[in-house]
C-alpha cells in the first residue's frame, strides 16, 4: 500500500526524495520504494524519517 | 595507508607482474620466426609400422631454443580435424626421441592426439627423429625404462586399458612434428617490453586508485539496499545452477565441442555475475551510498574495452593460425572468446547502468 503520508510530509517541506534520502542516509531509491509501499522500513529507518520531517511514527506510519 | 589498501595494492601489482612475466617469456620463446614441419603419412599393418618410414632426418643452422611439438593423428583425420577429437577418439601413445650422432637421445618424449609441446636448447648440426609405437604396457614400460627411468614406467598405464588399438588395425597417420626455432625479442625489445608492462601497471594502479578513493573499503550501504543484493546474489546463483545444469546435459548429449570447455565455464560464472550485477543496479543497489558512480562507469567501461581488445586481438591470431593450418589455435581462439565475454558482461553492467539512470531521471521529473 502507498504511503501517501509520508509523500505529502515530504512535499509540505519542500523535500525532494534525494533529500529526504541525504537527511536520513539511504538510496532515494529507497524513500521511493517506502512511499511506493514496495518496501517495509525497520523502526530505525522509519524513526530517522519521522525525526527529518518533524513528524511522530503514529502521523507516518500508522494504518488507519 | 590502510592495511587492506596496502594488500589490495599488492595484489594488483603481483598480477601485473606476473601477467608481464608471462607475456615476457611467450614473447621470448614462441616466434615462430624460424620453422621446420613434416608431416608423415605412416601406415601400420599388422600391428607395426613400415620400418623405413620410422625415422626422418632433418638439420639446424643456427644454435639456440627451438620448439618440438609432438602429436598424432588417428584413422581417417586431417590435420585441420584436431580440434573436434573426443577422448573416445585415443588409441595408442607414440614415442618420440630426437638424436644426433653424439648423443643417442637429445630429447624424448610421448603424446596421444593432445599436441605435446617443449622448448628445448639446441645446437646446430644434423638430427634424427625416431617414433616409437607403443601399443602395450610392456612396450610403453620398455620405452619408459630407456628413456624416461624406471619410475615413470608406471605413469599413463592405464591408456593401455581402453585397448582401443588391435594388433591387425591398418592407420593411417600423419605426425605434425615441428622443429622451430626460437625467437628472441633482443635485450632493447626485452626492455622495452618492460617498461610498457610497467607503464601498464601504474595506468591500472592509478586508476584503480582514483576510482576506489576512500571508498572501497569504507562502503556504505542502506538497509534496503543490503536486502536485494542477498536477493540479487541467490539469482545469480541460481543462473549458474541451471546454466551448468544445461552444460552436463549438452555435453552428456555430445553436442559440444570440449575443446572450448573453458569459455563455456567461463560463460557460467559471468552470465551469473551479469544477472546479480543487473538485478543489483536495477534495485539501485548495486553502488554503495558513498561510491562516485561515474568513476566506476569509468573503470567498468576501461575493463570492458580492454577485454573487447585482447579479444578480438587473439581470434584474429587463432584465425591466422588456423589458416597456417596449425592445429593448436584453438587455444588462443579460447582465450579471445573469454576476453569477449567479460567484455560483454561489462558492456550489458553498463548499458544497465545507463538505463536505470534514464528511469531514475524520469521517476524523479515525476
Amino acid at each position: 500500500m502507498k504511503n501517501l503520508k509520508l509523500k505529502s510530509a515530504r512535499a509540505a517541506l519542500d523535500l525532494s526524495q534525494q533529500d529526504l534520502a541525504d537527511m536520513v542516509g539511504v538510496s532515494r531509491q529507497t524513500i521511493n520504494s517506502i512511499e511506493k509501499g514496495d518496501y517495509n522500513p525497520t523502526i530505525n529507518l522509519c524513526r530517522a524519517i519521522c525525526k527529518a520531517l518533524g513528524k511522530t511514527l503514529d502521523e507516518l506510519f500508522w494504518e488507519e | 595507508m590502510k592495511k587492506t589498501t596496502a594488500l589490495i595494492l599488492i595484489a594488483v601489482l603481483t598480477l601485473v607482474f606476473a601477467g608481464g612475466l608471462y607475456g615476457l617469456v611467450k614473447e621470448v620463446n614462441n616466434d615462430a620466426s624460424y620453422s621446420y614441419t613434416f608431416h608423415r603419412n605412416l601406415e601400420i599393418k599388422g600391428g607395426m609400422p613400415d620400418p623405413e618410414q620410422t625415422s626422418v632426418d632433418f638439420g639446424i643452422d643456427e644454435d639456440g631454443k627451438y620448439n618440438i611439438s609432438l602429436s598424432w593423428l588417428p584413422m581417417g583425420k586431417k590435420l585441420s580435424d584436431l580440434k573436434d577429437l573426443q577422448p573416445s577418439d585415443y588409441s595408442f601413445i607414440t614415442g618420440c626421441v630426437i638424436s644426433s650422432a653424439e648423443d643417442p637421445c637429445v630429447y624424448a618424449t610421448t603424446a596421444g592426439w593432445i599436441t605435446v609441446d617443449t622448448t628445448i636448447e639446441m645446437k646446430a648440426g644434423t638430427y634424427t627423429v625416431t617414433f616409437y609405437y607403443l601399443t602395450s604396457r610392456e612396450a610403453y614400460a620398455e620405452f619408459a625404462k630407456e628413456f624416461f627411468g624406471d619410475a615413470s614406467a608406471e605413469y599413463m598405464a592405464d591408456w593401455f586399458e581402453w585397448d582401443s588399438f588391435k594388433k591387425d588395425d591398418k592407420l593411417v597417420i600423419s605426425y605434425n612434428n615441428s622443429v622451430r626455432k626460437a625467437g628472441s625479442a633482443g635485450i632493447a625489445g626485452v626492455w622495452l617490453l618492460i617498461v610498457m608492462i610497467t607503464l601498464a601497471g601504474i595506468v591500472l594502479v592509478a586508476v584503480f586508485w582514483f576510482v576506489t578513493k576512500g571508498t572501497f573499503d569504507k562502503a556504505k550501504y542502506d538497509e534496503r539496499q543490503l536486502i536485494e543484493k542477498g536477493k540479487g546474489s541467490t539469482y545469480a546463483l541460481y543462473t549458474i545452477i541451471a546454466y551448468m545444469l544445461a552444460l552436463f546435459l549438452l555435453d552428456a548429449a555430445e553436442l559440444l565441442n570440449r575443446n572450448m570447455m573453458t569459455p563455456m565455464y567461463m560463460g557460467a560464472v559471468m552470465l551469473g555475475v551479469t544477472v546479480g550485477a543487473v538485478y543489483s543496479i536495477w534495485k539501485e543497489c548495486y553502488f554503495a551510498l558513498n561510491q562516485n558512480k561515474p568513476r566506476y562507469i569509468l573503470l567498468m567501461s576501461l575493463v570492458g574495452l580492454f577485454n573487447a581488445g585482447f579479444g578480438i586481438f587473439d581470434i584474429v591470431i587463432a584465425k591466422k593460425m588456423a589458416s597456417a593450418g596449425s592445429p593448436i589455435y584453438y587455444r588462443l581462439l579460447r582465450f579471445g572468446i573469454c576476453g569477449f565475454e567479460l567484455a560483454a558482461a561489462f558492456m550489458v553492467i553498463a548499458i544497465a547502468i545507463f538505463l536505470k539512470h534514464r528511469a531514475d531521471q524520469r521517476e524523479e521529473e515525476e
